[in-house]
């Protein structure tokens, strides 16, 4: 299914429930039902190549039958009951809110592993004595959902994270209502991806895994690399270790996508729900974070915690210093750092400011203080300026910072400005697979490799000392200036900016009027 | 305490060469509490000596206030010919410009010869840092007024610096540095501001006036200034105003500003324009424009315009500030821009409630920035005051107050307050 197809579909889809359902809730009943889709679509595609492997569909569901009778399903990935299969479904006509939540609660007792997951939507919910979604419109919904097969041969496995980055962009946005949820464009993910080169069996994590797309893209990148074609599909090999990918996410519904997402890859997940910044899910022995070999995050940018949080963390997280309250870039940075072990690595997308916000200024700055304990500390080993108007939800560029534990080239720090790496579009820019080679490879090489850009470098190479020199900016376009245009910050960049300078000034402040008072002048 | 009668000395004041003063503060000079350092500079034709980790400080970073980077910088081969300065060293400017004040925040520094710099010892380095701030016109007097006025070390070394006990020294320093502390973060959030305007200024002549994350659904089009929503047009400025020249200031004074290139410059009794215009410098600051709300005369070195269309002067102001005319409109040999060029000056022109919804915004954030001004200056004149006062002990802070600051005994209050610097070297 290619995307301009799968895009109409799911409009039809939304169409179908638009009323009784609110434009940023669409995906909560169309994801569920695309995934019961999926799984169904994959259980038909397995007791088919069952059937040819023991000659006669009859045979191979008796089979799959008689395995489910002893409690032990091996044939077929998830055992789908006769009342969840489409098919079923589908000829439903009466009382379909109700058949519909049995029947995935049905789904979830066979399939453990899917309860939590499957059957969080109550599709019979009613609101003050009423259905929130009436019988008809779900018949409706279903009746556009039966219309293309989801199964193995059919779409690429990615399909939910493309639907979700579909739904989210289309209909939540618009509303305002979208926050906490974002999604990184998709070849970011595939970006990121190749900066950090998952090795077989390792662990990734990401604390704010939304509905798991960066997980995945190492996932898929694994797969890639050592992936090998079977009946037309990649697997890894035998001998290859799948990665052990985990995430924490906070909010419910795309938590539960971040799983279903896991499921149809087929990939050990585990993911949670909660806060992670102030509640992280995942300890290590005696009390400290549980350690990673890979970070992957897109944190919510420029996000406001209180200070008591930094203040007071249990976990010592924030050694190198807390935060200003207006942008918690740098505590998320610190929080990622202690769950890297010793030679962990990790790929990180924030805002533009998180590179350069209070260098330059002749007084203290906290953000200026934690990049330079990390610049000390010999942690950063790229920051890559992404092209403007890419992300979601913002026209504001974006970088990526790389921090590896273990440098290939200690003291040096890579700075690639990809500023002019894009493809024009509309409502968003985008990279194409070759700007992704180009920045990968310049990443890999610590240079341009095919000196493709000898006279108009896009990166530049610094020490510590240069670092120093800038009073810690680590900005690619301060040292990699590309277009002569004078440089404008991005209006969130700059709201950021005065937020930090009106809780400085507070703090001054504060400090005056103590001192007045002591002097009896107040 | 104050003294009110300077005839009459106050309880415990003696007179001294810097008038009445505590009889348990001394005057001393510099020279006696602190070792002078003049700067020198590194071959600059050495490239190996430059561009280091080693601030360089020259005049133009003595702002009042801690340096931690400068402008310039130096290598440790080129520190081998410079001097190397401790954090804590007070600077002073001895050569063309004198009295400009800093202190080394950095681990290590230098400074150019025009620099003298002071390591205290035995007193509190931001309260040396002040008395001198204090004493800058006794520093300019002892300066030889050559061409170049230069303060050489040894009247440098003599100037008189009124010195009161360690402790009180820190209770002045701290109190005088709470309140430079709060004039520093009011400066930033007016710099802050200034950015703001300007990333804003970018967003509305963009996208129009509309909320960010609907930007990107804003139908645009190319057009010779850029990408604009559809429906604004792009016009020459002669299309919606008559370019008239400026005329010279008559003779007679009067209350209506005389409008220059580079500003107001005189007054005249009568005014030429009585409406809101915009007055664009011809020659002299070619292309400076300046937004005039009240009646005045344009003078003959500018050019002002008449609307010939209902636009919103500040909408038109705002975007000529994001877009100076200096730029290729102005480029010519002879500093003045022509009429012809100034009317082929291209504007884009939103319908004109989307013109005064842009131009409201702008005005907001501008009263925002003018009132943090105020705020700012409103803390010079306190700084300038306490310093006064309190390097002249007219006032004198509490006792207990500077109980505070006995050997350690500062360090509850230095955690109260993060931004003040360690003061002791």
């Amino acid at each position: 299914m290619d995307l301009t197809t799968l895009e109409n579909w799911l409009w039809e889809a939304a169409c179908a429930i638009r009323g009784p359902v609110d434009a940023p809730k669409f995906k909560d009943y169309i994801l569920p039902l695309i995934f019961l889709k999926r799984l169904s679509d994959v259980f038909e595609d397995e007791l088919r190549s069952l059937a040819v492997e023991f000659g006669g569909i009859d045979v191979a569901q008796n089979l799959v039958e008689q395995e489910r009778a002893h409690g032990k399903v091996t044939l077929v990935r998830f055992y789908i009951p006769e009342n969840a299969r489409w098919e079923t479904v589908r000829r439903q006509t009466s009382h379909l809110g109700e058949y519909l939540t049995d029947a995935v609660r049905a789904l979830a007792r066979e399939n453990p592993v899917l309860a939590g997951v499957i059957d969080i939507v109550d599709f019979n919910a009613t609101a003050a004595g009423q259905r929130i979604v009436p019988d008809e419109y779900l018949a409706r919904l279903i009746n556009v959902l039966s219309r293309y097969r989801l199964g193995l041969g059919d779409v690429e496995p990615d399909i939910l994270g493309r639907a979700y980055e579909y739904l989210l962009r289309k209909f939540a946005e618009d509303q305002g209502q979208s926050a906490g949820e974002f999604y990184t464009p998709r070849e970011v993910g595939v970006l990121m991806a190749r900066l950090l080169e998952p090795e077989p069996g390792m662990m990734v994590y990401d604390p704010t895994c939304g509905s798991g797309g960066l997980l995945i893209k190492c996932h898929l990148r694994l797969l890639e690399r050592f992936g090998k074609q079977e009946n037309g599909r990649l697997k890894l090999p035998t001998n290859i270790a799948p990665l052990h990918v985990f995430g924490q996410e906070i909010n419910p519904a795309t938590f539960a996508i971040a799983r279903m997402n896991a499921v149809i890859h087929d990939i050990q997940a585990d993911i949670r729900i909660g806060d992670t910044m102030r509640q992280p899910a995942f300890k290590g022995q005696g009390g400290g974070l549980q350690t990673f070999d890979l970070v992957v995050a897109n944190p919510m940018w420029n996000q406001k915690f209180p200070q008591e949080l930094y203040k007071n963390d249990p976990y010592n997280r924030f050694c190198y210093g807390a935060p200003p309250s207006s942008s918690a870039d740098w505590g998320w940075l610190q929080h990622m750092l202690a769950s890297l072990n010793e030679r962990g690595r990790m790929a990180v997308v924030l805002d533009t400011g998180a590179v350069s916000r209070g260098s330059g200024n002749q007084g203290s700055n906290r953000e200026r203080d934690i990049r330079k304990a990390f610049v000390e500390a010999d942690l950063i080993e790229a920051v890559i300026l992404l092209p403007e108007n890419l992300f979601y939800n913002t026209t504001a560029p974006g970088v990526i910072i790389v921090v590896n534990r273990r440098k290939r080239y200690p003291g040096q720090i890579l700075l690639i400005n990809a500023s002019q790496l894009f493809a024009k579009g509309r409502p968003k820019n985008y990279l194409t697979e070759e700007h992704i080679e180009t920045i990968a490879s310049i990443y890999h090489a610590w240079g341009d490799p095919a000196g493709a850009n000898r006279d108009a470098p896009l990166h530049a190479i610094i020490t510590r000392e240069e670092a120093a020199r800038n009073d810690y900016n680590l900005s690619p376009s301060r040292y990699v200036s590309i277009s002569g245009s004078e440089e404008v910050l991005p209006l969130e960049e700059a709201l950021v900016r005065l937020e930090e300078a009106e809780e400085e000034r507070a703090e001054a402040e504060r400090a005056l009027q103590a001192v007045l008072q002591q002097l009896g002048l107040r | 305490m104050r003294c009110t009668n300077p005839d009459t000395l106050p309880d415990g004041y003696r007179m001294t060469e810097l008038g009445p003063l505590p009889e348990e503060w001394q005057v001393v000079r510099l020279g006696e509490v602190g070792k002078v350092i003049t700067g020198r500079t590194p071959p600059t034709s050495q490239a190996r000596f430059w561009n280091g980790h080693i601030p360089f400080i020259t005049p133009v970073d003595l702002q009042g206030k801690p340096i931690r980077h400068s402008e310039r910088s130096i290598t440790e081969e080129g520190l081998q010919h410079a001097k190397p300065l401790p954090r804590g060293a007070v600077l002073v400017s001895c050569i063309g410009y004198i009295g400009k004040i800093g202190i080394v925040e950095a681990e290590l520094a230098t400074t150019n010869q025009q620099i003298n710099a002071v390591i205290p010892f035995g007193c509190d380095n931001w309260f040396l840092a002040y008395a001198l701030m204090h004493e800058t016109d006794v520093l300019r007097s002892r300066a030889r007024m050559t061409t170049v006025p230069i303060l050489h070390k040894s009247n440098f070394e003599n100037i008189p610096i009124p010195f009161p006990p360690l402790t009180e020294q820190r209770a002045i320093a701290h109190v005088l540095r709470t309140v430079q502390a709060a004039k520093e973060a009011g400066e930033r959030v007016v710099e802050a501001l200034r950015a703001l305007k300007k990333s804003l200024m970018r967003h509305l002549f963009t996208y129009g006036p509309v909320p960010i994350d609907a930007a990107e659904h804003v139908p645009l089009r190319d057009t010779e200034l850029g990408p604009l929503p559809a429906h604004w047009q792009v016009v020459r400025l002669g299309e919606v105003a008559e370019v008239k020249y400026g005329r010279a200031k008559p003779k007679a004074e009067g209350e209506i500003p005389v409008i220059g290139s580079g500003g107001i410059y005189g007054w005249a009794d009568a005014p030429l324009v009585e409406f809101p215009t915009l007055v664009i410098g011809r020659k002299g600051t070619a292309g400076q424009v300046w937004l005039v709300e009240q009646a005045c005369w344009p003078s003959d070195t500018t050019y002002y315009l008449i609307w010939k269309k209902p636009v919103d002067v500040w909408f038109v102001f705002g975007f000529v500030s994001l877009n100076p005319l200096s730029g290729e409109h102005a480029r010519t040999t002879l500093p003045s821009l022509k009429r012809h060029d100034l009317e082929n000056y291209l504007i884009p022109l939103p319908p004109l409630p989307e013109q005064r919804e842009i131009a409201r915004m702008l005005q907001a954030v501008d009263q925002r920035i003018q009132a943090e001004e105020a705020h700012v200056h409103a803390l010079e004149a306190l700084f300038r005051t306490l310093l006064h006062e309190l390097m002249t002990a007219r006032r004198r802070l509490p006792a207990e107050f500077i109980a505070k600051f006995a050997s350690h005994g500062d360090q509850t209050l230095r955690a109260a307050t993060p931004t003040i610097e360690e003061r002791s070297l």
